[in-house]
């Protein structure tokens, strides 16, 4: 664990593993550093952005005792899973199965048949990158990315599944569709998939 | 209700305010008004409260017809030509328009943005409680287009600011104070010296998204991927190519390259008015933490 500077008003902590990160950013969150603007999650890192500089110490400081107290003031009760509907009826599902050495069934079932967890956001508005606990592939971006993944696609690169709250070019690999809506900004909260929330993918017919 | 009349766009005008910060981690940007100072000059001008819209005007020509009023106007940031109906206005100065007068702002002799501010602000649906355009997202309203209406807020003017403000000329060589890190262990000591030492040069390919520069590549300690990681408005980021640039108002939220350091909000804010072929130099020191 390291915490890096990024700028006056901002540090970056740096952790061992992504589930450090997960307690650490749950701990800020209820927990925030007095003036905190933005709490900005990513894979192994956290960013903590204040108000103004004269902040900044006591938001270190802050960070500090949180990790020297082991990030475990926070409750680990299960949290509420959100269900995202899915077609399993996507342009590169075959591929992917082919790539794993298993069938486009096996590959529904077993993306379909876990938790997934919302790690972090960003890309494009209310776009999460959701790791599952039994999702070990790491699944290689296309050769040629595509020039427009559709709105509401599912889509597979690394080690992450994200669904496309809007049209992208890009070279993640789809795998389905779904009709949740997954960003509306007139709503509170903005995003289905917000971080740290947990998510299944149910199958429907396509 | 009080309106203007895009009869000229310009390249670029956007309506900006404050910004949205505070939703980054749903992948928002900050966005708002890049030359910050200008923009909040421009709204002590016109006895605006914080957070009010304004119009970023890139370059001009714009043309705006005032429809009712009369209405506190005032033109800070870049050195533009002002008039109303032809006749010189002073720039970083409130002056009243009417109904049916028209107010020009000229391509600037140097610098690139306008802030054109209002009493009552710029009104827009807001979007995360701002107004700002944000078009690299879609979010916000749409740069605004010949034929436009642009209303103004109702709102009483509060203090209002009599004090004409110096309007300078954009320099052609900005010295950004910043602050080492979160990745410069990344880069060699060559690399850093390299950053320090180098008088860059602004690309044209420059936007509100980022400041892109042109010199030399910097050399790297760590050759590997960066896994993505948060960024900042500010940031110096170095891609692939070596070549650093620096994040503006509209910069994504996450990032797969370096950042070698974190230029100044204020002296970030200068590159708003950094044209194509402005010589930029970096003078970084370590964190005070």
């Amino acid at each position: 664990m390291r915490l890096l500077p990024a700028g006056r008003t901002a540090v970056l902590v740096e952790l061992d593993d992504v589930g450090q990160r997960r307690r650490l950013h749950r701990t800020l969150s209820e927990h925030p550093a007095v003036g905190t603007v933005d709490l900005v999650p990513a894979q192994t890192t956290v960013l903590i952005d204040v108000e103004s500089p004269d902040q900044l110490p006591a938001a270190v400081a802050h960070v500090q005792e949180l990790i020297a107290a082991g990030l475990d003031c926070v409750e680990q009760g299960v949290r509420e899973v959100v269900e995202v509907p899915v077609r399993y009826d996507g342009l590169d599902l075959s591929d992917v199965a082919e790539l794993l050495s298993m069938t486009t069934d096996e590959l529904v079932k077993r993306h379909s048949d876990q938790q997934w967890t919302v790690e972090f956001a960003g890309f494009m508005p209310g776009f999460g990158y959701m790791s599952g606990a039994d999702w070990p592939y790491r699944i290689p971006r296309r050769d040629t990315p595509r020039t427009r993944i559709p709105p509401g696609s599912i889509a597979l690169a690394d080690g992450f599944t994200g669904a496309y709250p809007q049209a992208s070019p890009g070279g993640w690999q789809i795998i389905g569709t779904t009709d949740a809506i997954l960003w509306d900004e007139k709503a509170d909260p903005p995003a289905l998939l917000l971080p740290g929330a947990v998510i299944r993918f149910e199958v429907v017919d396509s | 209700m009080t309106h203007f009349v895009v009869e000229t766009a310009g390249p670029r005008t956007l309506i900006e305010d404050a910004g949205r910060r505070g939703w980054a981690d749903l992948g928002i940007s900050g966005c708002g008004a890049w030359d910050r100072r200008a923009y909040l000059v421009g709204a002590r001008l016109v006895g605006n409260g914080a957070g009010l819209g304004c119009l970023e005007i890139l370059l001009g020509p714009v043309r705006l017809r005032c429809v009712g009023g009369p209405v506190l106007v005032a033109v800070t940031g870049a050195d533009a030509q002002i008039d109303l109906d032809g006749a010189p206005r002073p720039s970083g100065w409130g002056f009243l328009v009417t109904d049916g007068q028209t107010v020009s702002i000229a391509m600037p002799a140097t610098g690139l943005r306008s802030y054109f501010s209002v009493t009552g602000g710029i009104n827009a649906s807001p979007t995360f409680a701002s107004v700002s355009a944000d078009p690299t997202r879609g979010m916000g309203p749409a740069p605004l287009k010949a034929g436009d209406r642009v209303s103004v807020g109702d709102g009483p003017a509060g203090l209002i600011s009599t004090t004409p403000v110096d309007i300078q000329q954009a320099p052609t060589e900005l010295v950004l104070h910043g602050v080492w890190g979160p990745r410069d262990d990344w880069f060699t000591d060559a690399g850093r010296r390299s950053l320090e030492q180098t008088p860059w040069r602004v690309a044209q390919a420059s936007d509100r998204v980022g400041t892109r520069l042109e010199g030399p590549s910097l050399e790297r300690a760590v050759t590997g991927e960066l896994t993505s990681e948060p960024v900042m408005r500010g940031a110096i980021q170095v891609p692939t190519s070596g070549v650093p640039l620096v994040f503006g108002p509209d910069h994504p939220t996450t990032g797969g390259y370096p950042v070698i350091g974190v230029v100044d909000p204020e002296d970030a804010d200068r590159l708003a008015q950094a044209r194509a072929g402005v010589v930029v130099r970096f003078a970084m020191t370590a964190h005070d933490w």
